[in-house]
């Protein structure tokens, strides 16, 4: 018989999904879609404006139309970031940190090379930002400031409420990447000194892959850089102003923000700190597990989030991931996680990352810390 | 033994390209023993399952479980037409059984 699977890579994706997750994305197939101002069917559920409407909550935010849907994150980050600086409309100073994924340092480093944006990349010490990093990177012509609320390496949480307060006093567009935070640790970006917040669906939202979005406080600074079909003002030369319609174009994911919506509700069932309470257990027991192995070596020992990277004595990383998948059926992630910077201060090639999620229970993270116990023994 | 199935082919920032091979025996201790003869082979015991790696400098490596039929191979790009005949006539001299004789 084949042992069970234990999946420990939710950082990445979230698996298994929650069963009412899956019946909602198949379930928009039993009618044909309520599309907004694009057919006659009047009865069919509108999944979207549903949707909308719990992400708004679930986020605290009181405008539902401030709610954007894209298809990921990264989709989230290139519109916000190319769409303020085309707004911006001259040359400005950004800042941002090692910790961040390339969904931020590329689309950064790309207005950077078009000479849209002079780029710091704060090298931080630590797991944290310290406020103070961002005070003193600041100029005269800082005009953005985009930082990750969690690191998808150290699993840290960044104290986005002092920096954001730092950042907006200063006049500067405060954007935060929350796609590691986003349904396992509080965060109401509604209620935060925050410009624009960044999620996913596909993570610890619970939903499918192709799916993520924003919520835009103020958005007439930001343009949109996709234009196309809204489903109303056909007539109209240009993107509307409208919200949401300034930033969709295009017929939606039907399917996927059915099931983002599914998503947004079980965890809002279950409770967002119930799930940081039952996940920063399991994370504390594995990283004082993992801590008394010999050899091997935590980037970081006390994760705000269930993310633990850690690295074998003697090891590649992607040997470690080899063995642990091949041996003992356990999936990881290893590599660089498209988060290069923050590997620079542990090793240049990567590490190993375990990132547990509320479906994970103890027997999982007793199965992982047994099999890196015995790659680790063959190292001695 | 044979190779049944290539899988991906993955192009590496390293220079490195991977591809994976379905053969048709079970890698077993004679096969690595085979395997000396043209490079450097390591073993790791005490795990579920052994795992094996082998090394033919500046041409290629080999990674994947003994008991297992999937080879995990990455060749050095600028040396990979000369790497790969090497792998697989490696791969294809080798006949279970023959280290006995």
């Amino acid at each position: 018989m084949t042992e069970p699977l234990i999946y420990l890579n939710n950082a990445a994706t979230t698996w298994p999904k929650p069963p009412e997750v899956l019946e909602a994305a198949s379930g928009v197939f039993s009618s044909p879609f309520h599309e907004h101002g694009r057919t006659t069917v009047r009865d069919a559920p509108d999944y979207i404006g549903m949707a909308r409407e719990s992400v708004a909550k679930f986020f605290g935010v009181s405008q539902p139309e401030h709610i954007i849907f894209t298809s990921s994150a990264t989709d989230s980050l290139n519109l916000l970031i190319h769409g303020f600086a085309r707004c911006f409309n001259q040359p400005f100073h950004a800042i941002t940190t090692d910790l961040e994924h390339n969904s931020v340092l590329r689309p950064l480093r790309t207005l950077e090379r078009e000479g849209k944006c002079s780029l710091s990349i704060i090298r931080t010490t630590g797991a944290h930002v310290k406020p103070e990093e961002i005070r003193d990177a600041m100029r005269d012509d800082t005009a953005l400031v985009v930082i990750g609320h969690g690191s998808n390496v150290l699993g840290s949480v960044q104290n986005i409420e002092a920096i954001g307060t730092l950042v907006r006093k200063s006049g500067a567009f405060f954007l935060v990447d929350g796609a590691q935070t986003a349904g396992q640790y509080p965060v109401e970006p509604g209620h935060l000194p925050v410009d624009a917040f960044v999620f996913t669906g596909h993570k610890s939202l619970f939903g499918l892959p192709g799916t993520g979005g924003f919520y835009i406080r103020n958005p007439e600074q930001v343009d949109p850089i996709r234009q196309g079909g809204t489903g109303v003002d056909s007539a109209g030369k240009y993107q509307p102003d409208e919200m949401p319609l300034k930033f969709e174009a295009g017929t939606p994911n039907y399917p996927g923000i059915a099931a983002l919506n599914a998503g947004t509700g079980f965890v809002s069932r279950k409770g967002v700190d119930t799930i940081l309470s039952q996940s920063q257990w399991m994370t504390s027991y594995l990283v004082k597990a993992l801590g008394e192995i010999d050899g091997v070596g935590l980037y970081n020992s006390s994760p705000d989030i269930p993310v633990l990277t850690f690295l074998v004595d003697g090891m590649e990383s992607e040997d470690i991931g080899f063995i642990l998948w091949k041996a003992y059926r356990v999936v990881v992630r290893t590599g660089l996680h498209c988060s290069p910077l923050v590997h620079e201060r542990f090793n240049a090639s990567g590490g190993v990352r375990i990132s547990l999620s509320c479906m994970n229970t103890m027997n999982d993270c007793e199965t992982a810390i047994t099999a890196i116990e015995e790659i680790a023994g063959t190292m001695r | 033994m044979q190779i049944l199935k290539t899988n991906k082919f993955k192009r590496c920032v390293d220079g490195t390209v991977l591809k994976e091979y379905f053969v048709d025996e079970v890698v077993t201790r004679e096969t690595l023993s085979y395997f000396e003869d043209y490079g450097k082979v390591k073993i790791l015991e005490n795990l579920k399952q052994p795992f094996f790696s082998f090394l033919k400098e500046e041409f290629f490596s080999i990674k994947g479980m003994v008991g297992d039929q999937t080879l995990y191979v990455r060749y050095h790009e600028e040396h990979f037409e000369e790497s790969h005949v090497l792998f697989t006539t490696m791969i294809e001299r080798w006949i279970p059984g023959e280290l006995e004789n």
